[in-house]
């Protein structure tokens, strides 16, 4: 039996934590919202790769780290999302807004077809099959001159009006971005609590015994990668909208591989992990490359530090410490 | 000679591994409602048996009938979904999830709605009672919050038994529930069994002879893949080839 001030010290703890539970998401997006127009253009540009690239991140976290599923293809529905966009607008002269819903609908279909076929397999062919997916719709993009520029790309992209605002300025296309970021945070962490969200992690965490307790475990899978590549298209129609032009570096498995970093960098199977590694690895990348050409091989060693220092990435490792000072006290 | 009770039944059923036939063209009738026990030496093929009938692996040849509906070669989730369950010898648990969470896992592709990718699981009142009801069923109620990894090993045991139940099956398979247990988590775990609703049939595998008579009403000897004896308890301890081939006497 605790002591009564123990129990009112309890309390307190947890109040504060509640506090500490509303504070600190409020006082990020404060920050966020306010960044662009202290910190100037050059930030707000970065900042907004960051929140798209998170986008991706989070998109291929829900398949990598609460589902299981080693995919090493995710730039496919990123480029499906970005060239539909693209092209719908420079060929056919479709409304960017439309296009970028049909820019989602399109990964997502192309999610279902190459999800189906690579579900069948798992483990190393599951990783393989999905970045021979990815690398043919690559060489797609590359070989088909006529429509996708070859590895020119194609840009042009007519960006409409938002109730007078014009969506080419930088400030405004920063706070599309912040918008879809923050929409598809919140998604993403109502997904991972729901029952279907537990569905998929317990996928992760014991699939045979998913199916002994009547999973259909392969449509559970599916659903996963279909979710992720419908979030991945999201990425991609944001970010060819945000720059206005996209080339087979959309669909190329550097950027695939690109994704997988910044999840397992950032702590994969948390919410926050991947955000972290899009902006640890993106602000490290643009630093070091302006001081070497060789930026990819300080990028790798620091890599390799923080998966051997941080197991559970840095802010699956950090948020870990945190959990055990706080248990402590 | 299938009696019209019998709510579970295999015929002529075979499994061969190349060449080692680990089952043996049984023909094996389970009664509803029984506590019917399968015993063997090791390598008598007793879970392969029960790997085929819960759909963890496919028969060679014969078949297998669920309430009357063949099942044979029916993947494992749809086998559960008629209303088989199964324990695992080796425990196989969500060890990084809390104890609630496995269940809750079992309960809601029953009761809830798996799909539902919006409404935070904690808060869905039904799963989660239903989850506690079962724990408390096998004396867990009391560890909802733990981690499963951090349970100790009879503690996983009974949480084995709660995802089967939390499944709602009108059948019960248990891979040797007791194994790798001290004897009062042995008896602890014979308690549960006793405690468990009459209309459930079970069918459990056991080494521990002590546990199969205090828990089986009807006992099927294996040997080699194939049926030697089935009866009550004192049918079996009379049976010679039983003696012989189990019992170890002449």
């Amino acid at each position: 039996m605790p002591a009564d001030s123990e129990i009112v010290v309890g309390v307190a703890r947890q109040n504060r934590n509640e506090l500490w539970r509303v504070m600190v998401p409020l006082i990020i997006v404060v920050a966020l919202a306010i960044l662009p127009l202290v910190a100037g253009t050059y930030v707000g540009g970065i900042v907004t790769e960051i929140l798209v690239f998170s986008i991706l991140a989070m998109s291929l976290n829900l398949l990598i780290g609460y589902t299981g599923l080693f995919s090493f293809g995710h730039a496919a529905f990123f480029s499906l999302g970005a060239y539909t966009l693209i092209l719908l607008n420079t060929i056919f002269g479709l409304n960017a807004w439309i296009g970028l819903l049909a820019g989602v609908m399109v990964a997502t279909v192309g999610a279902v077809a190459i999800g189906y076929l690579c579900i069948k397999v798992s483990g190393v062919s599951f990783f393989m099959l999905t970045l021979a997916f990815s690398q043919m719709l690559f060489s797609i993009a590359v070989k088909w001159r006529d429509v996708t520029g070859g590895s020119d790309g194609v840009g042009g992209l007519k960006r409409p009006f938002f109730f007078g605002l014009d969506m080419a300025a930088p400030l405004h296309t920063y706070y599309f971005a912040l918008l879809v970021f923050l929409a598809s945070f919140w998604a993403i962490k109502r997904l991972v609590a729901s029952p279907l969200g537990h569905s998929f992690i317990g996928i992760r965490e014991n699939e045979g015994r998913m199916r002994a307790l009547g999973y259909p475990v392969q449509s559970y899978k599916l659903l996963s990668f279909v979710l992720g590549g419908m979030m991945a298209g999201l990425g991609g129609t944001a970010y060819a909208f945000l720059n206005g032009f996209v080339s087979p570096d959309a669909a190329h498995w550097s950027l695939s591989g690109e994704v997988l970093i910044m999840v397992i960098l950032g702590g994969m199977g948390t919410l926050v992990g991947p955000v972290v590694g899009a902006a640890v690895y993106l602000l490290l990348k643009n630093i070091i490359s302006t001081h070497t050409d060789h930026w990819m091989l300080i990028v790798g060693i620091i890599f390799i530090a923080c998966v051997l220092l941080f197991r559970d990435g840095i802010y699956g490792s950090l948020s870990n410490l945190l959990a055990r000072k706080w248990s402590r006290r | 000679m299938e009696s019209p009770l019998s709510i579970l039944r295999t015929e002529n059923l075979t499994k061969m591994f190349g060449s080692l036939i680990v089952t043996n063209n049984l023909n094996l009738s389970i009664e509803a409602e029984a506590r019917h026990a399968i015993i063997g030496p090791n390598g008598a093929g007793k879970t392969s048996l029960l790997h085929q009938i819960a759909g963890q692996l496919r028969p060679t040849s014969g078949k297998i009938f669920l309430k009357e509906q063949e099942i044979t070669g029916f993947a494992a989730e749809r086998v559960c979904r008629m209303g088989l369950a199964r324990t695992f010898q080796k425990n196989s648990l969500f060890l990084n999830l809390s104890v609630v969470e496995n269940v809750r896992l079992a309960v809601q592709q029953k009761r809830g709605n798996p799909l539902n990718p919006f409404t935070p699981a904690e808060n869905i009142a039904k799963t989660n009672e239903r989850a506690r009801e079962v724990l408390d069923q096998v004396h867990l109620g009391a560890d909802i919050g733990r981690l499963v990894r951090e349970l100790s090993y009879g503690e996983q045991r009974q949480l084995e038994i709660a995802l089967a139940l939390a499944s709602d099956p009108e059948i019960l398979l248990l891979d040797e529930p007791t194994s790798g247990m001290s004897p009062t988590e042995t008896q602890r775990m014979v308690q549960l069994i006793q405690e468990l609703p009459r209309q459930l049939t079970i069918i459990m595998i056991e080494h521990d002879m002590d546990v199969v008579f205090s828990v089986a009403n009807r006992i099927t000897v294996l040997h080699y893949g194939q049926m030697l004896a089935t009866g009550s308890h004192e049918e079996i301890t009379r049976n010679p080839a039983v003696r012989e081939v189990y019992l170890g006497v002449a």
